[in-house]
């Protein structure tokens, strides 16, 4: 998988980095960060310029951003329809849209590059819950900032043995997500099992309203 | 629902956390560290990659730099050459043997 991504890579240059990151903030399976380590090995060896894969992954990476916030867009009335007339729920939206205008900021940022497997989610949720577009686009830009230099940094670092640390990074994002997703999981068993199940819990590393499609019968019954 | 989710969550971090252990572990050993040559390498690469001086490599091959157009894969360049990709890594490998007895 390292080498033939390697080989594209070094085909194809700019344009299929810049189409990787594009389509991996949309939630399509490419394999952006091996791009990016790849396009930085080369910049490393002198094959590839260095402005070339950080301008490419950087470009690719805001326009997939934008991308996903307007797909979100688009879906935000068809969920307002959805929750139009039942109060339960367009209270929970409006608590999750009153989180994401306060904090989402954050959310944004870490999901870039700490917790990436969840970035593309954050884009649609962010346009769905209407956050703020210049808070988002401010907060996207500057977590992508962040995401390409690690890993385009990371691929003319250890240029000599980028696939193993390819891989090794892959296990390291794995664990953060997995680590993040488990305790904000665990929090909101803990809530759910101690307290009235109506207030929403959306934890800080989530935007994503995970309530907001819960239909009632899911709903643990109150005695 | 929420508990089966958790557990899954649990399960799959619990894997990466091995996972990236055994990372560490392994490519520690020195053992490992030499990068076996592969197709999409280039002459820089290789160069950068066993820390010899490019001309070296070149000579190796026995193409001259600009002689192709960028990128200049070593499958390129056993296009252009006519070498059979095992010929050119032998080379290369007794390439950089020399070198490396010369310059401890």
């Amino acid at each position: 998988m390292n080498d033939m991504i390697l080989q594209w890579v070094i085909s194809y240059g700019a344009i299929i980095v810049f189409a990787t990151t594009f389509l991996s903030c949309l939630a399509m399976p490419v394999p952006s960060s091996l791009m990016m380590l790849s396009g930085g090995a080369f910049a490393a060896s002198g094959d590839i310029a260095l402005t070339t894969v950080a301008f490419a992954a950087y470009g690719g990476a805001i326009a997939g951003d934008q991308a996903g916030f307007a797909v979100g867009k688009k879906g935000s009335g068809w969920l307002k329809s959805k929750i139009h007339g039942r109060p339960k729920r367009a209270e929970m939206f409006q608590k999750a849209h009153d989180f994401t205008h306060n904090w989402g900021g954050g959310g944004v940022f870490l999901s870039r590059w700490l917790l990436s497997p969840l970035g593309p989610y954050v884009n649609f949720a962010g346009g769905i819950v209407e956050m703020p577009w210049l808070r988002f686009a401010i907060w996207a830009a500057l977590g992508e900032v962040v995401w390409v230099a690690i890993y385009v940094g990371l691929g003319f670092t250890f240029a000599e043995e980028i696939a193993h640390v390819a891989t090794f990074l892959g296990h390291i994002i794995g664990l953060l997500t997995g680590l993040a997703v488990t305790i904000g999981l665990g929090v909101a068993l803990k809530r759910a099992h101690a307290k009235a199940p109506v207030e929403p819990v959306v934890s800080v590393v989530s935007v994503v309203p995970v309530e907001i499609v819960a239909t009632d019968a899911e709903r643990p019954v109150q005695p | 629902m929420l508990g089966a989710a958790f557990l899954f969550a649990f399960v799959v971090t619990s894997f990466f956390v091995i996972r990236s252990v055994i990372d560490m572990v392994y490519w520690a050993d020195p053992k490992y560290q030499d990068r076996e040559l592969e197709l999409w390498m280039t002459p820089r690469y290789i160069s950068m990659s066993y820390s010899l001086p490019r001309e070296d490599i070149l000579g190796a091959l026995g193409v001259v730099e600009g002689e192709l157009a960028r990128p200049m894969t070593l499958r390129r360049i056993s296009d252009h050459t006519g070498v059979s990709i095992v010929q050119m890594k032998v080379s290369i490998e007794d390439t950089v043997a020399k070198y490396r007895a010369a310059h401890p």
